[in-house]
């Protein structure tokens, strides 16, 4: 699902910009992995490491060791894992330092650090929907860059 | 729930570059919003 959600924010990245944005993605990974994995899976914003989670945990994401399960009870998880699955994105299991039970997030922060959206994951599958990001992009009081327009 | 929720501050955490250099998140809102994106792991 992390590969899901680089997709959707790779697949947005045009609308975020117009929208007078930029994105930055935070991963698990150690800096040199982050920017591997970062390059292998053609992200054209910033990455971020943050191994040791203090970012992770100081904005409410905790890791969940319930989650698998939880997941796992849910046909939605198993409809998403498939559907992924189908564009060539097998799951895998994390790599050495990267716990499987650590959940993902979302957030839009203005440029006075203000919190302006929030989503985090009560599952892994549970990923912010396009509908939604798109709503939280237009719902935002931003001039778009000169030369920029809303895509909505 | 812990964490920020709409309306509050963000907090300012120090991260890392992908070339090991110490930043704080901040450095990335400073200049124009964002989305803030937290991943699973890399499988």
């Amino acid at each position: 699902m992390c590969k899901a959600f680089l997709a959707q924010l790779r697949r947005a990245y045009p609308d975020i910009q117009a929208a007078g944005l930029d994105v930055a993605a935070v991963t698990l990974g150690q800096p040199e992995a982050t920017g591997k994995f970062c390059r292998t899976q053609n992200v054209p914003f910033t990455c971020l490491s943050d191994p040791e989670r203090a970012a992770y945990t100081a904005y409410g994401l905790l890791a969940n060791p319930n989650v698998i399960a939880q997941s796992a009870a849910r046909p939605s998880t198993w409809l998403a894992f498939t559907r992924e699955a189908l564009k060539g994105n097998l799951n895998q299991p994390p790599p050495r330092g990267q716990s499987a039970s650590q959940l993902s997030g979302a957030f839009i922060i203005d440029s006075n650090g203000t919190v302006e959206y929030a989503h985090r994951s009560q599952h892994v599958a549970d990923l912010i929907s396009d509908e939604d990001l798109a709503a939280a992009l237009a719902s935002l009081a931003i001039t778009p860059a000169v030369g920029a327009s809303r895509s909505r | 729930m812990s964490g920020p929720k709409v309306g509050d501050l963000a907090p300012n955490v120090t991260v890392f570059d992908t070339e090991g250099k110490a930043v704080f998140l901040a450095d990335y809102w400073r200049d124009q919003p964002i989305v803030l994106a937290f991943l699973r792991h890399f499988g």
